[in-house]
């Protein structure tokens, strides 16, 4: 039983489950960038939080279904439309064999998520069926989508109606604060720039994808000399190449690298660097560690009263 | 004894500082089954690891960071095997080929001898699947990496950096200034080892 690609959009991928454990064989998290939206998403249709969906970035992406099933869409607010209607997003949606549903283009935020009711199959690779596009790893051979694929449901059944309470539903804006930590090497900035990172604010360039961002701003300056020893770097890592105009790492980003580490976003955050998009302007706020940890098992709280499990 | 000084990195990791890439892995193997830590990477001179936070406090992570740290090893059998590998020096596969002469002060010949002349040891895996560190450049052939990371560098090509020489076994972005390009495959997703190059092991470039 399947769902049929009409249209791919500019990339669409199979995410749910991330590849953890394997970073010192270089290999990335990957999964979903804003894991969640597909939290929110699986949840509207029964599934666990991080039940295999489809990742779509910057909307232009339909599908016919060939079966019945439930489905819901979360994340960037790109208008949905089932056989042309709109349909509402954060909503459980059923849909007819012979359905299709597309998603427009979003104006604010970066990747929808589209979840159906028992999960889409993927390739499985070292534990995970998640997307790694640079390796081909997981998802659906591998690759992003394209007009014309056959996806399996594996459970396609319809689920209980039901609608995100809107105090969980994640706000969209061109304008980002990440919580953050300093980072290891933020004792490299100069004074000046140490204190810009903190103020000043930072802008999305078209440099981004599921690796990273490169972010624009006037260039910190930094003592050290462009060839300190790699180091392990994650999700949310803020490096600072010599240029001094900063990389936010992304879940496909590399394991390690050689560029200082001025900040770590708050884990509780992560989820936004998902959403931003080029020209979206970045703030950081600064946060100690176990600050950073308060407002995670807050946010966690809040969230897994209606997940009933840990997105974060 | 001097007790290791760990780092707190963001709210659910720790760092600690060692003395080179052999005391790294050292470090990193020991503490990869210890529960509630999620990943374990080894870095040149560092270890970080990243732990599960609603189970575990940092300071108790610490403890057995420095526990992990404590002793001496000067034994070890890693593995010796030796790997070849052909390369296609400048030009379209060493877009920085020139740039790297002219920091080095290098012709192009030198340069090609003095790459190819060691046989290397790979320190680390990390960056993307199957990236190898390898320690033993010739210190004459010491450069720093781009000042702008190149968005997109081609699998197979070779870099330097410092004090090391590294093969990105993938499409990718990179920062290290690119001297050549083999065409050797180093990852296969569907094989039992799929990662061909490990800590450890050695290797020799040659022109191909």
């Amino acid at each position: 039983m399947s769902l049929i690609v009409l249209t791919s959009g500019i990339q669409t991928t199979l995410q749910g489950r991330p590849r953890g454990g394997y970073r010192h064989m270089g290999v990335p998290l990957s999964g979903p960038a804003d894991p969640l939206s597909l939290a929110l998403a699986n949840r509207l249709v029964g599934n666990a939080p991080h039940a295999t969906g489809l990742e779509i970035t910057l909307g232009g992406f339909s599908c016919r279904v060939e079966t019945s099933i439930s489905v819901a869409l979360t994340g960037a607010p790109g208008q949905i439309h089932v056989n042309g209607a709109p349909r509402a997003a954060h909503k459980t949606l059923h849909l007819s064999p012979g359905d299709t549903i597309a998603v427009d283009p979003p104006r604010v935020g970066m990747r929808t998520y589209l979840a159906v009711a028992g999960a889409i199959a993927a390739d499985e690779m070292l534990g995970s069926p998640s997307t790694y596009l640079p390796a081909s790893l997981g998802g659906h051979h591998g690759r992003a989508l394209r007009a014309g694929d056959s996806l399996v449901l594996l459970n396609p059944h319809r689920a209980p109606d039901t609608e995100t309470p809107e105090h969980l539903r994640p706000s969209f804006s061109h304008s980002w604060a990440l919580r953050a930590c300093v980072g290891a090497e933020h004792g490299d900035l100069s004074a000046e720039s140490a204190s810009r990172l903190w103020s000043d604010t930072f802008t999305a360039t078209r440099q981004s994808d599921r690796m990273g961002l490169r972010l624009a701003v006037d260039p910190l300056h930094l003592s050290s000399d462009g060839c300190m020893k790699s180091v392990p770097v994650f999700p949310g890592t803020l490096q600072c190449p010599e240029g001094g105009e900063p990389i936010l790492l992304g879940v496909d980003a590399q394991t390690t690298g050689g560029y200082p580490r001025i900040a770590e976003i708050a884990r509780c955050d992560l989820h936004l660097i998902g959403q931003i998009r080029p020209g979206d302007h970045v703030r950081f706020l600064r946060r100690s560690p176990d600050s950073a940890l308060d407002a995670l098992r807050q946010k966690t709280e809040l969230i897994s009263n209606w997940t009933s499990a840990g997105v974060l | 004894m001097i007790k290791p000084t760990v780092q707190r990195i963001g709210d659910d990791r720790l760092g600690l500082r060692v003395d080179d890439p052999r005391s790294a892995q050292l470090i990193a193997s020991r503490l990869r089954d210890k529960p509630n830590l999620t990943e374990v990477v080894a870095g040149m001179d560092s270890v970080v690891v990243a732990f599960d936070p609603f189970n575990l406090a940092a300071e108790a992570v610490e403890a057995v960071l420095v526990e992990a740290a404590s002793f001496d090893d000067t034994g070890g059998t890693g593995d010796h095997a030796t790997l070849d590998i052909a390369v296609s020096y400048g030009g379209v596969d060493g877009p920085d080929f020139n740039l790297v002469c002219d920091q080095t002060g290098l012709s192009a010949d030198a340069l090609i001898a003095r790459h190819t002349a060691p046989l290397y040891c790979v320190d680390m895996i990390g960056f993307t699947p199957g990236f190898a560190y390898c320690g033993g450049l010739d210190p004459d052939l010491a450069v720093p990496r781009l000042a702008q990371p190149r968005v997109r560098i081609p699998a197979g090509s070779i870099g330097l950096s410092g004090t090391q020489t590294g093969i990105y076994a993938l499409d990718g972005p990179g920062g290290w200034p690119i001297i050549g390009r083999t065409n050797q495959t180093l990852f296969d997703a569907n094989s039992d080892t799929p990662f061909k190059i490990l800590p450890g092991m050695n290797l020799r470039f040659q022109p191909a």
